[in-house]
Order: structure tokens, then C-alpha cells, then sequence
């Protein structure tokens, strides 16, 4: 079965005897916005256990078990994006109402709606995972239907584009006549495509400066507890749609004026933060090398996950098997399996936060001697190993083998986080001219390099680790053998910094001198 | 398997700075417009084989790929290259990244290497080189380490 057909039985299933109830409005009371507005028919796209499911998938992972407050969902997140892609699309309708109307709103609102359907339990975490599952990856590589686009958003549009979800919304449009608008209309938005002349509507769902991204920002810093100041309003006061003449073609865009600059600044240092000390915690990075190693393990035993009275069971071999797990589904996981097993075990040691541990961090302050081009040389090398996940996988297993892990490699995970790039950001196009009548444009990173300096900003704190299991000993032996595999593979020696704080006074100066 | 198979974006990024006319090259660019120079360079029938490692997304309103740029900042992250103050946008070509090349990648690359270097004269000729006195002696075809390598 395809991944298509795949996607077309999930939605199928999740979008099933759905009652079209409602022909009033409702209001939703939101922490960041404030009161928003749903309309009848956006309620049953919303009240569908196609949208319902993100209640039960965290927006940001495990950042939660660091951050307790952290556990909003995926279902906030995506009302809040709906009611902000809205309200780009009102400002807009209100300046130009030559290019944006009633059906802009309703366009960028439903595509906001969808946007994030494709989320699987603990959102980023597994998208990691079914990213390189054949299925998906052979649209996403080279040549493939959706070539250099992210997983999620694939599925996501997938979902929005499936002959089930098509089914349901023609009874939405034939229930609500004042629905302006077909799947063909909003769907391709989700993935960032609309028409040149149309493109300021792309730029509302997924744009350098877009509804998901001024809406996450708040929401996480405010759920972690990590103060952001985003003047949000007045970047909205500040937007407008120019023309842009590029290959030929007529480009309607959304553009930012001289006014949203401080705006945009606050921005990028707010995502910066929030990479740097929430996202890439230590604490959250060791969470989510257990959830692999908990979907490891389930691939090597060959057993399937949600295997019960309802569901067969999926062996996540496909990226839309994915779909059918959240993060309740993972820790209900658990009692599937004899109290005892590996499986239990870790996912119980989630649940109560007994946590992978930290041997080793590797960044740059921790290579002894950083200066010197045949370390950097090798700490660029190794560094290049998070483009291969299955290598990084490899070197893991390997340093688990030296340090005599008897091929018991459940615990022992290398971590090198992706970066943000805040390349987007800098392109977003800015309006020179104090007029929105005769607009004089330019990419935000020719007029300020903003993007720049956060890019650099970001670089000092990027690190890497060697996570393992709570014992001193076994660690210990661990950081040992990663010691060694690191020098002789690529020449790079550690300082004593790189060393977890606990094994430290185990490790002596003759093999990490001071 | 594919020609590419085992060689990484950020691998075949450094091939490209390494195989530069000339050691240690600054050049003036912004990531969107090295993504552009890629982007019509890998897609001559002649670069195809490399062109896997970095797949674009075509529908904006210009071409983007996260691959490329995952590249990108890894060799700034591992100081590949260096950016200079203070508009960010001037770009040296280590000597760091001579010998990661001669020690790890060039090895990797076996029956590429004149595909590799062709991709590089091009990229070279798209880019805005920044002239300023020699960080090589003149005369010295590389740095001192990298010949240390060499010798060994």
C-alpha cells in the first residue's frame, strides 16, 4: 500500500461519522491571544478526532520534563496560528483589497488549521524518526514529488489532500454555503505553495516571518517560563504586500516595513533563546534519545507498537503508520509489555524522568587545543556525522562495544543537534520607502544583517553528547572508550570540561590531563 | 547504491571550498545567494551525480534547500570557515578545511574528484572573491600543516 492510500485510511478512520452540529460560532479563551473566534464550519474541521489527537501530542516534546509548565500541545498551537494567520490575512485585506478578501482569511485560516496534522507523538522527536522512513524520504530526496520540503509538512498536506478529508470537506461546503473555499484552494499553502500573484498568502502560513512562527514564540517562552519580549502587534501594523519581479514573473509578497524592524530583531533573538536554552537542554536532548531507543528497540524485536482490541498493530516501517501514535499512545505503550521488559522499563523511566545521563559534552570549548587546525579539522569531521543518523547511530554502538556493553546499546546515544538557521529570516523583504504606494524592497539581511548575527550568536552554543545509563561505572568506562574512539577516528582530544561533572574525580589526569 | 551515497552535504561543501584556485579564498556571499549559485549549477546535466546531496524546494520565490544549508552552518560551526565582522557576509576558507579535506574527504571521494573540482571552478566563478594580501606566503601552493600531512 502506498504512503498516499496509507494516509487516506488514517484520515478516513479519524474523520468517520462526523456530525456537522453547529451553525454558531464559537470562542475559544487563549493565554497569548486572548479571545478567538472559530466560525461553524472551522468548528468541524476542529472538533474531529483528525485535529482532536493534538491535544494529545506536546508542542514541544519533552521540554516539559525540564520545563514543567511546558506542556501545551500541538491543538493550542495550532488555534493560536489559525487566529493569527487570520489576522495577517484581515491587516492585509484592509490595505490592499485588491489582493486579499474574505477568501484570503478563509484560506490561510484552514490551511493554519491543517498545518499540523502531521505531527506524530512527541512532535519533532518522532518526526526526526519517520523522515528517513523509504516511504517518505523518496518524495522528500531529489527529484521525489516533494523534493527538499519538511515531514511534517508532507504529511500534513497529505492529510489535508486525501480523498477522505476531500470527502468530508465537500459535506462542510454543501452544510455551510458561505465557505468560499476547496482543498485545492488552502492545502498547497501548508507546504509554502501558492500562485506569484498570490504569494503573500504562502508567506501567512509559511514565510519568514509567518503565523506558526509568531505564534510559537510567545507560546513556548511562556509555557517555559523563559521571558521573550515580541512586539507581535506592532510587526502586524507593519506588514503589506509589494510587488517583486523575479524570472519573469509578477511576485506578490509580503513585506515587512522599516517600522517591523525591531520587531523581527526581537524575533530571532527570542528563537535564538529559546533553541539555546530550551529546545537543545541537555536534560531534553537525553528524552529524546530515549523515545529512539525505545522505537529501536521495537524495529530490532520486529514488534508492533498499539497492538490491541481496536488497532493490528504498526510496525513503523512506513511514515504514516507515525500518524496513529501520540504521545498517549507511546506511554500507554507500556502496558503492552510485561512489567520487567526493556520496553516497560524505558518507557516507564520517562514517565517517572529516570533519565539518560551525560558522559561527555563535545563542542567546541571542550576540544582541547581548539585553535589548532588538526583539531578543528577533526571536530568538523566528527560534527558531520548529524547528517547521518544511522553513522552517528554506528559510533555510538561502537564506543558501547569498547567500553564491553556486551551489544547492550539501549542506553548509550551520541546526540548532535541540528541548529536553527535563521537564513528565512533574513530573507524576509523589507519595504525601504516610508509608502506602501511606490515601495522600494530590499532582503532584510542587505539592509541589516540580522540574521547574521543571530546565526553567529547561535553557533557558540551548539554541543553534542554522549549519553548513558545512570551508573558511574558503566559511564565511566564509557566516557573512556569515547575518549579513545574520538582521538584515533578523528584526532580529536578533549579537555576535562568535556567530561561529565559526576565522572570527573574517576578519570584521571593521565588519560584527560587538567 | 548511489555515487553519492557515503558522502555528506557538508563533506562535499568542503571538497567544493577545497579545491578553490587558490588556499585560504574570501569570498563575499549570503546563504541565499550561494543557494542560487547551486541551484543552477547542479542542475547541468553534467553535476547531476552531486546533485542528490542537496535537494531544493522550488516553490518560493526562490530556490531553498535545507540540506545546503545544514552544510553551511556546520562548517561555520566547526570554524571550516571563518565570517568576518561586522556585516557577517565575507567568508574565509580555513586552513583547517585543507586538512579535513586532504585527511578525511578526499579519501571518500575516489572517481569524483575531477567532477568535485570542476563544481568548484564553477562555484569559484559565481562567487564575489574578496582580494586582500596573501594569508599564504606567495609562491607556497598551501600552508605549512597541510604539506605536514602530506609528507606523512
Amino acid at each position: 500500500m502506498s504512503l498516499k492510500s496509507k494516509i487516506d485510511k488514517f484520515v478516513g478512520l479519524h474523520l468517520d461519522g462526523i456530525q456537522f452540529y453547529t451553525e454558531k460560532r464559537k470562542y475559544v479563551h487563549d493565554p497569548i491571544w486572548g479571545t478567538i473566534e472559530l466560525y461553524p464550519h472551522e468548528c468541524c474541521v476542529l472538533d474531529s478526532p483528525l485535529l482532536q489527537r493534538l491535544r494529545q501530542i506536546h508542542q514541544t516534546g519533552f521540554v516539559y520534563a525540564t520545563f514543567p509548565s511546558a506542556s501545551h500541545t500541538r491543538f493550542e498551537h495550532t488555534i493560536g496560528v489559525m487566529h493569527l494567520a487570520g489576522k495577517i490575512a484581515s491587516t492585509l485585506k484592509e490595505r490592499h483589497p485588491k489582493d486579499a478578501n474574505e477568501k484570503t482569511i478563509q484560506k490561510v485560516r484552514l490551511a493554519a488549521l491543517l498545518h499540523d496534522t502531521g505531527h506524530s507523538a512527541f512532535s519533532h522527536t518522532s518526526e526526526e524518526i519517520f523522515e528517513s522512513r523509504k516511504d517518505l524520504h523518496d518524495l522528500l530526496k531529489t527529484g521525489g514529488e516533494f523534493q527538499g520540503k519538511g515531514a511534517g509538512e508532507v504529511l500534513s498536506y497529505l492529510i489535508a489532500t486525501s480523498q477522505a478529508f476531500r470527502k468530508f470537506f465537500r459535506k462542510v461546503r454543501k452544510q455551510y454555503p458561505k465557505v468560499l473555499v476547496d482543498v485545492n484552494d488552502f492545502a498547497p499553502l501548508i507546504l509554502g505553495r501558492a500562485d506569484p500573484e498570490k504569494r503573500f498568502e504562502a508567506d501567512i502560513i509559511s514565510g519568514p516571518v509567518d503565523a506558526d512562527k509568531l505564534d510559537y514564540f510567545p507560546r513556548d517562552g511562556r509555557a517555559s517560563g523563559v521571558e521573550l519580549a515580541v512586539d507581535i502587534e506592532r510587526l502586524l501594523h507593519c506588514l503589506s504586500i509589494a510587488s517583486e519581479r523575479r524570472a519573469g514573473k509578477n511576485y506578490r509578497l509580503m513585506v515587512v516595513s522599516r517600522g517591523g524592524f525591531n520587531a523581527i530583531q526581537q524575533l530571532l533573538f527570542a528563537r535564538a533563546t529559546l533553541f539555546a536554552s530550551v529546545y537543545h537542554h541537555h536534560k531534553v536532548r537525553a528524552c529524546d534519545c530515549m523515545v529512539k531507543a525505545c522505537f529501536e528497540h521495537f524495529s530490532e524485536k520486529g514488534m508492533k507498537f498499539k497492538k490491541n482490541s481496536v488497532y493490528p498493530g504498526f510496525n513503523l516501517k512506513s511514515a504514516a503508520d507515525f500518524l496513529f501514535l501520540t504521545d498517549t499512545d507511546f506511554f500507554g505503550e507500556a502496558y503492552n509489555h510485561k512489567c520487567g521488559s526493556l520496553t516497560h522499563q524505558l518507557i516507564h523511566d520517562l514517565v517517572y524522568r529516570r533519565l539518560f545521563k551525560r558522559v561527555l559534552t563535545i563542542s567546541r570549548n571542550t576540544v582541547r587545543d581548539f585553535d589548532n587546525s588538526q583539531q578543528k579539522a577533526g571536530y568538523s569531521q566528527f560534527f558531520n556525522l548529524r547528517a547521518c543518523p544511522e553513522a552517528m547511530r554506528a559510533l555510538a554502538k561502537k564506543i558501547a562495544d569498547k567500553a564491553k556493553f556486551g551489544g547492550k546499546y539501549t542506553k548509550v546515544w551520541l546526540d548532535i543537534p541540528r541548529e536553527p538557521s535563521f537564513r528565512k529570516a533574513g530573507d524576509s523583504m523589507v519595504n525601504m520607502s516610508s509608502r506602501t504606494s511606490n515601495p522600494r524592497l530590499m532582503k532584510l539581511e542587505s539592509v541589516i544583517p540580522i540574521a547574521q548575527w543571530v546565526d553567529t550568536y547561535q553557533q557558540y552554543y551548539a554541543q553534542s553528547f554522549l549519553f548513558g545509563p545512570e551508573s558511574v561505572a558503566e559511564r565511566r568506562a564509557l566516557a573512556i572508550s569515547a575518549l579513545k574512539i574520538l582521538e584515533f577516528e578523528y584526532g580529536l582530544k578533549l579537555n576535562r570540561d568535556a567530561i561529565a561533572e559526576d565522572l570527573r574525580e574517576f578519570i584521571s589526569e593521565k588519560i584527560v590531563p587538567a | 547504491m548511489n555515487a553519492t551515497s557515503n558522502l555528506y552535504g557538508d563533506e562535499l561543501l568542503s571538497a567544493i571550498f577545497a579545491n578553490f584556485s587558490s588556499p585560504r579564498l574570501k569570498f563575499k556571499t549570503t546563504e541565499s545567494k550561494l543557494t542560487g549559485v547551486f541551484f543552477k549549477l547542479l542542475g547541468q546535466p553534467k553535476f547531476r551525480p552531486l546533485a542528490k546531496q542537496y535537494p531544493f524546494d522550488v516553490d518560493g520565490y526562490e530556490p531553498r534547500s535545507k540540506a545546503l544549508s545544514d552544510a553551511f552552518q556546520s562548517l561555520q560551526q566547526s570554524r571550516m570557515i571563518g565570517r568576518m565582522n561586522p556585516d557577517l557576509v565575507v567568508y574565509e576558507v580555513s586552513e583547517a578545511l585543507e586538512v579535513r579535506y586532504q585527511k578525511f574527504i578526499e579519501p571518500k571521494l575516489k572517481g569524483r574528484k575531477t567532477i568535485v573540482k570542476q563544481l568548484a571552478e564553477e562555484v569559484e566563478k559565481h562567487l564575489d572573491i574578496v582580494k586582500s594580501r596573501a594569508t599564504v606566503a606567495p609562491g607556497l601552493g598551501i600552508p605549512k600543516n597541510v604539506a605536514k600531512i602530506q609528507d606523512r
